[in-house]
């Protein structure tokens, strides 16, 4: 099973797909383990989880155009919420998590990190709407997050890739029970982990901090007493 | 439980080319034998190599060696400052370390007289043999474990990186005795991943639990003492004849990456015995744990000086492994239902087989996979005892033909091959499972092979047989009365938006879901109300005695001690449990460590602070004691320090403890 078709369905496999054609040929290497337990084995660099992502093209509220893994989530550190602008469920507290936990984030650390919110009703959710969303939010100003909508099939691709697909609805798409998961990751770690979105701001912080390593290894590595180790 | 009788699977066309495929892959030899049929979307693909099944010799861990070092202070407080002859230890020791600490209860009776000196009387108690001033105490035993990048082979000719205790996967097998207090020095060289080592079962200081919020970073290292005691009858006696632990297991528990440090080799048993299980050895009862001479019972070390394991008690871990094509263990980091593979292993090797005695051997299985359900059972339905349900012996050996174990589940038992000289038999596994969330049902007449048994093992006539038989008294069992329990709880294992939950709330490591008050009885009533997954659910600290199973009495062998209930889809189980000797944060949670890391988990805070307040009994408010706890739904510990890490360390990184 090659790596650009793991994870198309079968009816995708036969007529192919949009992300898949930008895709360079990659070996056949099927999914991959964790690349930290690859690396420190000295096994050849492994494809990164990342590589399993479609590539698909999004367009932000700014209407800025990006690729989504090439320009959003390689060789960084990126947190995901799933939202639409109409939702009057779980969207709101995912949206005000994610600005408190981002707060927190910011004020502990000046490593760089993406904030992406993706819509799961692209047909609604356009630039414009998702601008409005973002304002009404008061998130609107923010440099590094990004709220993105992409084409009704590519949604569904890239929720399926990360399993936040809506999959007892059958329907990827469907609003009703929508995922509440936030999905953070370390692209050059190679490390990808989730959370409910509900859970409190500083674990949500904590986790991502930990996971994605906001802050260079050292800090997590001791109770270190001076100044410079803080 | 309820039997699945999903035979209409089999009348199936689906169902009759998988097992006609699962035959044809059985008789050709060649792996995967198991065909998961993948899902709609997005299975995972087969392990892509080959391998010839029951050719591989099953491996047994070697034993723990024990080492000498100078265990951490408990009154240093950790950090770089906790130096412990001339190594650091940053996260120090628990505080029970401590000979005066509250937690002894002002006795000096946690460390038991040496069962091995001669003069041990075995004909009286260990209490009556511990009230003999004159006999020698046990030894503090220290073990080191480092936890560091290992390769091996799980496949043939496959390469496989993975993490390990000291070089081993699984890792060393420790060796405790009741009475014999312990200290692990665990070490993570592991270069990039946080860990956290929970030794499952035991009764256990906070500090050396293995909560998943406290680390041991890489680079670090935390001396995790376990004194191998048990709590203490309403006498004020330590109740070891009950409580008594036998098959524990350790692995990493470290929050969000549990599942991913497990599956990749950070594993391992731990087997005690007390007084009472070594006098059914010394009596023939039961086979030695340990090598001994047959005739003076005196312990075979090796030329280290290390007791090694007794021929006829032998440990089997049940997983499953995915492998990548190249090698490297199968993971899906956005999986959160359930890790399935497509090997099946025992003790690490694929399939294995191993070569007996015609006689009784003890084997302590274990469920060590991820969302694996398994119904165990012999290939020529010949009937096995059970001797133990998790942790615990039971009250006597009972029978069994077929066997149901959940994630987390042990099942000590004796498999008597007397009668089968000459043959082969097979341990199979009948719970048919094709997605993480819950098994498909029995099927019997598709059994996996799990390994291969061939008795041609001459009989080694100086070791007797064991006399254990159906009935055979083992523990005997002091009954929890559902009037003794003082307060009742109620959690509800629930899913909202994808995510776990555990009575509509997501995880706090700040939050004291449930303060105890340290002594309390109380009644603890779980639900999964959802029929999609099913979730076993493991208690931290203490056994616990399940007294409803669905309104229904359970069955048997649930009955007296657990450390896990499988909670399939639509159940309620009421369940008794006391908390004693240690306070402190622990935790409860599911034990499909997928949705363990996305937190489906709750802290229980054991409390000796206690203060007058009120509690509601037959709906009218009374005066009662209520718990203090000091998690405080802000930071770990106000003001004290909390399993010996003070709160200044705590507040400063606060990254580091949730």
């Amino acid at each position: 099973m090659s790596t650009a078709t793991a994870f198309l369905s079968r009816r995708e496999m036969l007529f192919g797909r949009s992300c898949a054609e930008t895709k360079p040929a990659q070996p056949d290497l099927g999914y991959r383990a964790s690349a930290v337990v690859a690396r420190m084995s000295g096994l050849a660099t492994p494809a990164r989880v990342s590589s399993r992502i479609p590539d698909c093209q999004v367009v932000s509220h700014r209407d800025e155009r990006f690729r989504f893994i090439s320009d959003l989530v390689a060789d960084r550190r990126v947190m995901m919420g799933f939202i639409y602008t109409h939702c009057e469920g779980i969207c709101p507290t995912t949206t005000k998590h994610m600005f408190e936990a981002y707060k927190i984030l910011k004020e502990r650390s000046t490593e760089p990190f993406v904030m992406l919110s993706i819509t799961i009703d692209p047909e609604r959710d356009t630039p414009d709407a998702l601008l409005r969303y973002a304002v009404r939010n008061g998130v609107a100003n923010i440099d590094d997050w990004h709220f993105i909508t992409a084409a009704k099939d590519d949604t569904s691709a890239l929720l399926r890739a990360i399993r936040q697909n809506n999959a007892e609805a059958g329907d990827d798409l469907t609003q009703n029970n929508h995922t509440g998961v936030l999905i953070f990751g370390n692209d050059s770690r190679d490390r990808w982990g989730g959370i409910g979105a509900g859970s409190e701001p500083i674990h949500i912080a904590n986790t991502f901090e930990r996971t994605a390593r906001t802050r260079s290894l050292r800090h997590f590595a001791g109770f270190g007493t001076t100044a410079e180790e803080q | 439980m309820r039997k699945h009788t999903s035979t209409s699977k089999g009348l199936s066309r689906r169902g009759f080319i998988k097992h006609g495929g699962m035959g044809a892959i059985l008789t050709a030899g060649v792996a995967p034998y198991l065909t998961l049929k993948p899902r709609a979307f997005g299975g995972p693909p087969p392990t892509p190599f080959p391998y010839t099944p029951f050719t591989t010799p099953l491996p047994i861990p070697a034993r723990a060696v024990p080492v000498n070092f100078t265990p951490a202070n408990p009154n240093t407080p950790p950090g770089d400052a906790n130096i412990a002859g001339g190594e650091q230890v940053y996260h120090g020791i628990a505080p029970e370390y401590a000979p005066n600490h509250v937690a002894r209860a002002g006795q000096n009776d946690w460390v038991s007289a040496d069962r091995e000196h001669p003069s041990y009387n075995w004909n009286l108690t260990q209490q009556q043999n511990d009230a003999n001033a004159a006999l020698p105490r046990f030894k503090e035993v220290r073990h080191r474990h480092v936890m560091q990048p290992h390769r091996i082979n799980i496949l043939p000719g496959v390469t496989t990186p993975v993490y390990s205790y000291n070089k081993q996967v699984l890792g060393p097998t420790i060796r405790t005795r009741s009475g014999e207090p312990m200290v692990v020095r665990y070490t993570n060289n592991l270069g990039d991943v946080e860990t956290s080592i929970h030794l499952h079962g035991a009764h256990t200081p906070s500090h050396s639990d293995g909560h998943p919020c406290f680390y041991v970073f890489p680079g670090k290292s935390r001396d995790y003492y376990y004194p191998n005691i048990v709590p203490r009858k309403k006498d004020g006696k330590l109740d070891w004849i009950t409580e008594s632990p036998s098959t524990m297991w350790y692995h990493d528990h470290g929050n969000d990456v549990t599942a991913h440090n497990v599956q990749h080799g950070l594993l391992g048993f731990c087997l005690n015995t007390d007084h009472l299980e070594e006098k059914l050895m010394r009596d023939g009862v039961l086979p030695d744990c340990d090598l001994r001479d047959p005739t003076t019972k005196a312990l075979i070390r090796d030329a280290n000086g290390t007791v090694q394991a007794g021929p006829y008690d032998i440990p089997l871990a049940l997983c499953d492994m995915r492998l990548n094509a190249d090698g490297t263990i199968f993971w899906d980091h956005f999986d959160h239902d359930g890790y399935l593979g497509d090997i099946i292993c025992v003790n690490g090797a694929p399939q294995p087989v191993l070569q007996v005695e015609p006689r009784k051997y003890r084997l302590r299985l274990s469920a060590c996979t991820l969302a694996r359900h398994w119904v165990v059972r012999l290939s020529n339905g010949q009937p096995f005892l059970q001797l133990g349900n998790d942790t615990w012996l039971l009250p006597q050996a009972i029978n069994q033909t077929e066997l149901y174990m959940n994630p987390a589940k042990r099942a000590d038992v004796i498999v008597d091959f007397s009668r089968l000289a000459g043959q082969e038999i097979f341990l199979e596994n009948i719970m048919q499972q094709t997605g993480g969330r819950k098994p498909d049902g029995i099927d019997r007449r598709a059994p996996m092979r799990v390994m291969k048994f061939v008795v041609n093992k001459p009989l080694n006539t100086n070791y007797k047989e064991c006399t254990v038989v159906n009935g055979t008294a083992l523990r005997p069992h002091e009954n929890i009365l559902e009037s003794e329990a003082t307060v009742t709880r109620y959690f509800d294992f629930n899913r909202s938006n994808g995510a776990w939950q555990i009575n509509k709330e997501f995880y706090s490591a700040f939050r004291p879901d449930a303060p105890i008050i340290s002594g309390a009885t109380e009644k603890w009533i779980l639900r999964n109300g959802s029929g999609g997954w099913w979730h076993p659910i493991h208690i931290h600290v203490e056994a616990f005695q399940v007294i409803r199973y669905n309104g229904m009495v359970p069955k048997e062998t649930w009955k007296y001690k657990s450390d896990n209930i499988s909670l399939e889809g639509g159940t309620t189980a009421e369940i008794l449990m006391k908390f004693r000797t240690f306070d402190g944060p622990f935790v409860f949670h599911c034990h499909n460590n997928n949705h363990e890391d996305m937190r489906m988990m709750k802290n229980m805070e054991i409390c000796r602070n206690v203060r007058q307040g009120t509690t509601i009994v037959n709906g009218r408010r009374v005066a009662a004691p209520v718990a203090v706890p000091t998690l405080n739904n802000r930071w770990f510990s106000v003001p004290e320090p909390i399993v010996g890490i003070p709160h200044s360390y705590i507040q400063s990184h606060p990254a580091l403890f949730s």
